[in-house]
C-alpha cells in the first residue's frame, strides 16, 4: 500500500498542488501574447506527463482542440480592430484579432490542461486532505471530494436512461426549440429521482462507516507539508508575480 | 446463562401515516458466532427490521419504534447510526452507493479513520481484512474496476476490518452471480469464526442453508421463527410463507418423506440408502424449431477503454423461444443483448432481422422489432400516469393517435395491469413498476422482448407471476429473450441457453443440455439449482422438483 504514486507532482502535498494550480491559473490569465501565452501552457503540458495524466488528455483531447478552434474563431471575429488581413463579408479578420483570439485560445486550454494535471496527481481522499490543510472545514472538504467521486456514477446512470428512453424511440432532437426541451423531461426526471434516492442511501451508508462520530479523525494519508512544497510554491509564486510585474510594464 | 448477543423484544415499528405498523411483536436472540437469516415476501418487514437493528430508523427514516434491542446486554435506544460504529456494520444490497473511494485500501481505511485509529493500526487491519476477503493484491485497485462480487466483497471487508459484533446485511447477494454470491457467504462463514453475529436478509433461504436460524416475517409479523433444518422443511409444507420452497425438501416432503434431508449431500445419502432408482430413460432435448427472427454472426464490441466486452459472438434467435443468458457478472450479457437491440453499434460482426441484414444506421430501426426492458425500472419511468408512460413508445415510433388507447390497452391486459391507467408509476410497488417498464416495452408492439434480470427484487410470488406473464406473451406469439443469473429460474422456464463468459458465448444449447454440465457453468461463474445438482449427482438429470418426482422409482 502506498500513499501515492511516485511521478513529481503526486510528491508534492495536496495542500501544495491546490496552492499551485491556483497560482497557474493566475499567471495564466497575466499573459495577452500568444507567445508569452504559450510558455504557461507548455508547462501546464509538462504537468500533465509529470502527473502521469496522459491518458485523460488523450480523452479530452478533441474537446480541448474544439475548445480551442471556437475560441479563435469567435474572439477573431469579436475583435476586428488593428491590421486587416482580410475580409468575408461583413465579417473581418485583422491581425490583432487573430493575436488576441491565440493568446484567448492558449489561456482557456492551458487552465483546462492544468486542471487535468491536477486531477491526475490528485485521487478524491488527497483532495480532501489538501482541501483540510488549508482550512477548509472537514465535512465541506468531504462533500467536495465526494461530489467528484460521484461523477462517473452520475454519468454512468444518465447514460442508462438515454438508453432506456431510445429503445422507446425517443429523439432528443426533433421538433422546434421548447419541444426539443420538453425532450429531456423522460432523461431529467428518472436521473433526478434517482439521484435523490442514490442520495439517501449513500447517507445511510456513510452513517454505516461511522462518518460524522464525535471525536478526532485520522489519516490513513501521511501528507505533511514538506520544505519541497515551499520551494516549489516559492518559486511559482516569483514567477507569477514577475510575470505579472511584466505585463504592467 | 450466558447473555445473548443481540436481544430483540416486542420490536414494533409504525411509518408515519402508515395504516398498519411495519414491525408487530417481533422477538428473537442471536449469539456470537451464529447467523440468522431474515425471510419473508416484498413488504414483509425484513429491511425495516434491519434498519431498527443499525438504528436507520429513527435516526434517517422517522418511525414510531417501541420494543427494547439490546446489543451485548446494553440497549441501543437514544444512538445515532455513527454511536453503533464499529459495534454494528451494516451492508446495504446497492454495493454502488457504498463505495466512497479511488482505492481498494481506502476504501476500507475510510470506516477506520472515522473511528480516530493510529496509522499503523489501520494498515494492520486493512492487510488482514483484504486477505480475508481474497482481495490482497488489490489494494492499490479503483473499486470502480472490480466485479460485482468483488465489489460486494470490499464493501463487507470496509465493514468488516470495524470489527463489528453485529453485521447486519441486507440483502448483500441480490445482485451478484452465484460464484459472488458463494464469495460473500464464505466471508460471513469467516466472520461469525471470528466471534461476529450475523443478522442477512435472503430471498432464497435454501442458498443460505448454513445459518443456524431462520426467521421470516409475513405483514410485520414472525410467520417461522426456527433451526434453520426444521425451515427449511417448513417451507416446503407452507406456502403462504411467500417464500420459495426449499428445492431438496421439498422433493423428498413430496416423495413422502417425513423427515426430508435438506442439503445435496444428505440427499444423496438418503436416495443411496433407500436405493431409490433413477429412470433409465430420459427424453431427449428438443432442438430449437421456428423461424430464425433474429440472427448475429460474430459481434465484436469494446468498451470506450479499449476492454473487450463481447468476442465473436453469434446466435440465432428462432419464434416463439424463450432464451436465456446467462453467465456471471461482467461476462458480457447485458452488453450483448444491447447489441441485438441497436442500442450500441457492433464493432465488428453482423446482425440480420427476418433474413435482412441490418446496417448501420438502420441499427435505430431494430428498436421497432427488439425490445429491451432494463434491470431497474426507475432508469426509464418517467410520467406521471401509467397511461402516458405506456404510450410514450408507440407515440415516438409515429403510431396514430386514435390507434394508442388500444396500444394501451392490450399492453397493460399484457400484465395484469388493467384499469391503473391513471395511477402515478411513481407509488407503485417495485413488481408494479417492473410490469409498467414492461408494458410501456410491449405497447410498440416488438417481435422480440428483451428483458434484463426482470426478476431481481421481486419475492417468489411476484417471480412466479413474472415468469406467468412472460409464458403468456409467448403464447401469445413473442419471442423472449431473458438475461438472469437466477438459476431455478432459467432451468424452470427457458427452452434454450447461452452461456457467457468473459465475453464469450461458450454454450448454446437447449437449457437441458445447459444444466447437465456443472463444470461448464462454472467456467461462467454459474452452477446449477439444488434440485438439478441432486438429480445429476444421482444420475438423474431433472430441472425441476416435478421433473425428478417423475424420474425417480421411490420405495418406502
Amino acid at each position: 500500500m502506498t500513499s501515492s504514486t511516485p511521478f513529481p507532482l503526486n510528491r508534492l502535498c495536496p495542500a501544495a498542488r491546490i496552492v499551485l494550480l491556483i497560482i497557474t491559473f493566475g499567471w495564466m490569465l497575466t499573459f495577452t501574447h500568444p507567445l508569452t501565452a504559450l510558455i504557461p501552457f507548455l508547462i501546464a503540458l509538462a504537468g500533465v506527463a509529470l502527473a502521469r495524466g496522459g491518458a485523460l488528455l488523450r480523452r479530452l483531447a478533441p474537446l480541448l482542440l474544439l475548445l480551442m478552434g471556437m475560441t479563435i474563431v469567435i474572439w477573431t471575429l469579436l475583435t476586428p480592430a488593428g491590421a486587416v488581413l482580410c475580409r468575408l463579408g461583413e465579417l473581418t479578420i485583422s491581425v490583432e484579432g487573430l493575436s488576441h483570439a491565440t493568446a484567448m485560445a492558449l489561456r482557456l486550454s492551458g487552465m483546462m490542461i492544468a486542471g487535468m494535471a491536477f486531477i491526475a496527481a490528485t485521487p478524491v481522499e488527497e483532495l480532501r486532505v489538501g482541501l483540510s490543510q488549508l482550512g477548509l472545514p472537514y465535512p465541506m472538504a468531504f462533500a467536495i471530494g465526494l461530489a467528484f467521486r460521484l461523477v462517473p456514477v452520475f454519468s454512468t446512470m444518465l447514460q442508462t436512461t438515454i438508453q432506456a428512453q431510445q429503445i422507446r424511440g425517443h429523439l432528443l432532437d426533433s421538433g422546434g426549440t421548447w419541444h426539443r426541451m420538453r425532450n429531456y423531461a423522460p432523461l431529467i426526471i428518472p436521473v433526478i429521482l434517482l439521484s435523490l434516492r442514490n442520495t439517501d442511501r449513500l447517507a445511510v451508508a456513510l452513517a454505516a462507516r461511522g462518518y460524522g462520530r464525535v471525536g478526532a479523525r485520522t489519516s490513513i494519508l501521511d501528507h505533511r507539508w514538506q520544505w519541497s512544497d515551499t520551494l516549489v510554491i516559492v518559486v511559482a509564486a516569483v514567477i507569477g508575480g514577475l510575470s505579472v510585474w511584466q505585463g504592467r510594464m | 446463562m450466558t447473555i445473548p448477543l443481540l436481544d430483540v423484544q416486542s420490536l414494533c415499528c409504525r411509518y408515519p401515516r402508515a395504516p398498519l405498523p411495519a414491525l408487530r411483536d417481533i422477538s428473537f436472540t442471536l449469539t456470537a458466532g451464529t447467523m440468522l437469516v431474515l425471510a419473508g415476501s416484498s413488504g414483509a418487514g425484513k429491511s425495516t427490521c434491519c434498519q431498527c437493528l443499525g438504528r436507520v430508523i429513527p435516526t434517517f427514516t422517522p418511525a414510531d419504534l417501541r420494543g427494547r434491542i439490546l446489543l451485548a446486554g446494553e440497549s441501543i435506544a437514544g444512538q445515532q447510526v455513527q454511536e453503533l460504529v464499529p459495534r454494528v456494520g451494516m451492508v446495504f444490497q446497492d454495493f454502488e452507493t457504498q463505495l466512497f473511494s479511488t482505492r481498494v485500501f481506502q476504501e476500507i481505511a475510510f470506516g477506520l479513520e472515522n473511528l480516530g485509529l493510529p496509522r499503523e493500526v489501520m494498515h494492520a487491519r486493512i492487510q488482514q481484512t483484504l486477505s480475508q476477503v481474497g482481495l490482497a493484491g488489490l489494494a492499490e485497485r479503483d473499486p470502480a474496476t472490480l466485479s460485482g462480487g468483488q465489489k460486494q466483497r470490499l464493501v463487507i471487508a470496509a465493514v468488516a476490518a470495524l470489527h463489528p459484533l453485529l453485521l447486519v446485511l441486507d440483502e448483500p447477494t441480490t445482485d451478484l452471480d452465484p460464484a459472488g454470491r458463494a464469495d460473500v457467504l464464505a466471508l460471513t462463514a469467516q466472520l461469525r469464526r471470528a466471534g461476529a453475529a450475523v443478522v442477512i436478509v435472503d430471498h432464497d433461504p435454501e442458498e443460505v442453508a448454513e445459518a443456524e436460524r431462520l426467521l421470516v416475517l409475513h405483514n410485520g409479523e414472525t410467520a417461522i421463527d426456527l433451526p434453520m433444518r426444521q425451515a427449511l422443511q417448513q417451507t416446503a409444507i407452507d406456502a403462504t410463507l411467500g417464500l420459495r420452497p426449499a428445492q431438496i425438501a421439498d422433493f423428498f416432503v413430496r416423495a413422502g418423506v417425513a423427515d426430508p434431508p435438506v442439503t445435496i449431500e444428505e440427499g444423496i445419502a438418503y436416495l443411496r440408502e433407500r436405493q431409490w432408482k433413477p429412470a433409465r430413460h430420459f427424453p431427449p432435448p428438443v432442438p430449437p424449431s421456428g423461424e430464425a427472427l433474429l440472427e448475429a454472426r460474430a459481434l465484436d464490441y469494446h468498451y470506450p477503454g479499449g476492454q473487450h466486452a463481447v468476442r465473436q459472438a453469434s446466435l440465432t434467435i428462432r419464434q416463439g423461444e424463450i432464451v436465456a443468458i446467462l453467465g456471471g457478472n461482467g461476462s458480457g450479457k447485458t452488453t450483448l443483448c444491447k447489441l441485438l437491440c441497436g442500442l450500441l453499434p457492433p464493432d465488428e460482426g453482423e446482425i440480420a432481422f427476418c433474413g435482412a441484414p441490418v446496417h448501420g444506421h438502420e441499427m435505430a430501426r431494430m428498436a421497432r422489432h427488439v425490445g429491451y426492458v432494463f434491470q431497474n425500472p426507475d432508469q426509464q419511468l418517467f410520467a406521471t400516469t401509467v397511461r402516458e408512460e405506456v404510450e410514450f413508445g408507440p407515440r415516438n415510433f409515429g403510431v396514430p393517435a386514435e390507434a394508442l388507447p388500444a396500444r394501451v390497452a392490450q399492453a397493460l391486459a399484457a400484465v395484469h395491469l388493467q384499469g391503473l391507467e391513471e395511477r402515478n408509476p411513481f407509488v407503485m410497488a417495485r413488481g408494479e413498476r417492473q410490469r409498467v417498464a414492461v408494458a410501456s416495452i410491449l405497447s410498440a408492439a416488438p417481435e422480440i422482448l428483451i428483458l434484463d434480470e426482470p426478476t431481481t427484487g421481486l419475492d417468489y410470488p411476484q417471480q412466479r407471476e413474472m415468469m406467468a406473464m412472460l409464458l403468456a406473451l409467448r403464447r401469445a406469439g413473442h419471442t423472449i429473450i431473458l438475461v438472469t443469473h437466477t438459476m431455478w429460474l432459467a432451468a424452470q422456464y427457458a427452452d434454450r441457453g447461452i452461456l457467457m463468459a468473459a465475453g464469450e458465448i461458450i454454450a448454446d444449447a437447449p437449457i437441458r443440455a445447459i444444466f447437465a454440465d456443472p463444470d461448464r457453468l462454472a467456467r461462467a461463474g454459474l452452477r446449477p439449482p439444488p434440485i438439478t445438482a441432486l438429480g445429476l449427482a444421482y444420475g438423474c438429470p431433472a430441472l425441476t422438483v416435478d421433473e425428478l418426482l417423475d424420474r425417480v422409482e421411490r420405495y418406502p
